[in-house]
C-alpha cells in the first residue's frame, strides 16, 4: 500500500508519501503558486519523482490545508487541524498540544492518547503572529525570512513591540531602525510578541503536555525558545521530521486509514 | 504668531496663524518613519515660508503620533481635542468628525465650542487606516494619489472579505488573477474601508453637520462611500482636511497665548 498527502497552504504546498510499513519514502516543500490545483499538482509530481514512482502508484491520496477542497487528483479531503494533530501524535505519541503557525493563520490544537482531535483554536482573521508576520518583519529588516530564528537568539535587550497589527509593526521596526536599534535587538522584540500571541490562544484551549510546534515558523528557534519560557516547559521539535510536513504527514495517515478500511 | 504642528505616521503638518486666527504658513511633508527628521524639516519649512524666527512664535502646541519631536518650546496636546477645536472653526455646525490618517481613524462627538464629547478610535488594525489604501495600490502598482480616480471609473461592485489588510492584499491578488480589473479592485478597497470608518462612527450617536478631515478626506471616491454608508451627506474640512489637526493645534496655543 502507498499513501500520499498533500498539504496546501496559504504560502507553502507540502506533499508526501509513505508505504506500507508507514516509512516515509519522500517529501517536499515549494512556495505555492497562484492557483491552488497547479500548487498540488507540481509538490505532487516533484515528491513523486523524489520517490521514483508515478501517480498511479499512489494507493489514496488525502488533501488538507487552505486548498484542500480544489486537488481533484486527492479521493477525500480533511481539515489541516486533524492532520496536524495526527501527524504530530505519530512522530511522537505523548504530543497532547500542537501549535500550529502557518502561513496566515495561529492554531492550538489538543488531541487525547490516540491522535484524535479534542479541542481546537484558530485564528485566521488577523496576520497578526503568522509567517507572513514574520515575512513583513524580515522584508523590512532586510533579512531572510529562516535567518530570523537565529538573529533573534542573538540579541541581547529585545525591543518592545507596542503594535499588534502587522502592517503597524512593520513601521514600528522602520522607526526603530532609523533611531539605530539593533536588528538582533528587534528580531528578538519580534519574536517576544509572536510568541506572547501564540501564547494567549493556547491557553484558551488549554496547555497539557507534552506541546509541540508544528509549521513554518517552528523552524524560527527565537519564537520557540520565547514560548518556552512562557509555557515554562520544553517543546517538543521534530528534527528528524521537516515541521512543515506535519499536515501533509497526517493526511497520508488518514489515507492509510481509507485504505485499510477498504480492504476490511 | 502661533504655531501647530501634527507629526503623523504618514505626515507631518504644521500651521502658523497670526493673533487673528489666520493662516500664514503651512506645510505637510512625509514622516518617513523619522519624526525627528520631520519635526526640524517642518519647523524651518514654515518659518522660512513665512519670513519669522522661533522667537516670534508665541506658543506651540503639538500633537500626533510623534508630537514630542516638535524642536522648539511646546505642549503636547490629544488628536481629538486639536481636531474637536479645528472642527469648530471651519465649520461651527459641526457636530460628528471623522478623521482618517496613516495609522487610525477616529470618530468624534463635537459640540458648539469645539469640545469633545465621546470619541471612538481604531488605532490597533491597518485595515481602518490609511496604510490600507497604501498596502493595495502597491499591490496592484497603482499611484497612491490616482487610487480615488481608479475606483470612481469602476464599473463592477466587488466585496473585499479579508478584515484584516495583509489577507485582503492576498485576496487582491487572487481578484487579479480572476481577471478583475485595478478600478473595480480600489472600489472594493475603498468601499471596505468606508464601511469599517462608518461601522466606528456609529457607535456614536451620529448627529449633523459632519466634517471628515485626516490625509484620506482628500480621497473623493472613499468620502462619496461614506456619504453612501452613512446615508448622510458630508463636509471636507477646508482648506486642506490633512491641516485639521495642527490648524486646530494652533488656536489651542492661540487660547493658551491669550
Amino acid at each position: 500500500m502507498i499513501v500520499a498527502g498533500c498539504d496546501v497552504g496559504s504560502l507553502t504546498a507540502k506533499a508526501l508519501i509513505m508505504d506500507e510499513d508507514e516509512n516515509i519514502v519522500a517529501y517536499d516543500v515549494m512556495t505555492v503558486l497562484p492557483n491552488p490545483l497547479r500548487s498540488a499538482e507540481e509538490i505532487m509530481s516533484r515528491t513523486l519523482k523524489k520517490a521514483n514512482m508515478k501517480l498511479s502508484d499512489i494507493d489514496f491520496c488525502v488533501s488538507t490545508g487552505y486548498g484542500r477542497e480544489k486537488i481533484t487528483f486527492a479521493k477525500k479531503d480533511i481539515s489541516e487541524i486533524s492532520c496536524h494533530g495526527r501527524g504530530a501524535h505519530w512522530i511522537n505519541p505523548k504530543i497532547r498540544t500542537v501549535i500550529d503557525i502557518g502561513g496566515q493563520d495561529l492554531k492550538a490544537i489538543r488531541v487525547n492518547r490516540d491522535g484524535e482531535l479534542m479541542d481546537f483554536i484558530m485564528n485566521d482573521k488577523c496576520a497578526a503572529g503568522t509567517g507572513r508576520f514574520l515575512e513583513g518583519i524580515a522584508k523590512t529588516l532586510k533579512v531572510e525570512l529562516y535567518d530570523l530564528g537565529e538573529l533573534a537568539l542573538s540579541g541581547t535587550n529585545p525591543v518592545t513591540i507596542n503594535s499588534v497589527c502587522t502592517i503597524f509593526t512593520q513601521f514600528d521596526v522602520m522607526c526603530l531602525i532609523v533611531e539605530g536599534a539593533d536588528k538582533a535587538d528587534i528580531a528578538a522584540g519580534v519574536a517576544r510578541t509572536m510568541a506572547t500571541r501564540m501564547h494567549k490562544l493556547l491557553r484558551k484551549v488549554g496547555i497539557k503536555k507534552e506541546v509541540a510546534i508544528t509549521g513554518g515558523v517552528a523552524k524560527n528557534q527565537g519564537v520557540v525558545k520565547c514560548l518556552e519560557e512562557l509555557i515554562r516547559g520544553k517543546i517538543v521539535q521534530f528534527t528528524e521530521i521537516d515541521p512543515q510536513i506535519v499536515g501533509a504527514l497526517g493526511a497520508a495517515l488518514f489515507a492509510r486509514d481509507e485504505v485499510k478500511r477498504s480492504r476490511m | 504668531m502661533f504655531l501647530g504642528c501634527d507629526i503623523g505616521t504618514g505626515y507631518t503638518k504644521a500651521v502658523l496663524i497670526d493673533k487673528e486666527g489666520t493662516i500664514r504658513a503651512s506645510d505637510i511633508i512625509a514622516t518617513e518613519a523619522d519624526p525627528k527628521n520631520a519635526g526640524d524639516e517642518i519647523l524651518k519649512r514654515v518659518l522660512n515660508a513665512a519670513s519669522i524666527g522661533l522667537n516670534d512664535i508665541n506658543a506651540c502646541f503639538s500633537t500626533g503620533w510623534g508630537r514630542a519631536y516638535v524642536n522648539i518650546e511646546h505642549r503636547e496636546k490629544g488628536m481629538m481635542n486639536c481636531l474637536a477645536k479645528g472642527a469648530n472653526s471651519v465649520l461651527p455646525s459641526c457636530r460628528t468628525l471623522l478623521d482618517i490618517g496613516a495609522q487610525h481613524s477616529m470618530a468624534i462627538s463635537v459640540d458648539d465650542r469645539g469640545n469633545v464629547v465621546e470619541f471612538r478610535q481604531n488605532d490597533r488594525c491597518a485595515a481602518g487606516s490609511g496604510r490600507f489604501v497604501e498596502v493595495i495600490s502597491e499591490a496592484l502598482h497603482v499611484p497612491l494619489e490616482e487610487v480615488s480616480d481608479y475606483a470612481m471609473r469602476s464599473q463592477e461592485n466587488i466585496t473585499v472579505t479579508a478584515q484584516c489588510a495583509v489577507f485582503a492584499e492576498s485576496e487582491v491578488i487572487a481578484l487579479v488573477n480572476d481577471g478583475k480589473s485595478q478600478e473595480a479592485i480600489l472600489a472594493g478597497i475603498l468601499n471596505s474601508l468606508a464601511r469599517g470608518i462608518v461601522t466606528l462612527a456609529k457607535r456614536l450617536s451620529i448627529q449633523n453637520d459632519i466634517l471628515v478631515s485626516g490625509g484620506l478626506a482628500k480621497n473623493k471616491a472613499l468620502v462619496n462611500d461614506i456619504e453612501m454608508n452613512l446615508e448622510n451627506r458630508v463636509n471636507i474640512a477646508s482648506p486642506d482636511p490633512q491641516l485639521l489637526a495642527a490648524f486646530g493645534a494652533a488656536l489651542l496655543a492661540k487660547e493658551e497665548g491669550e
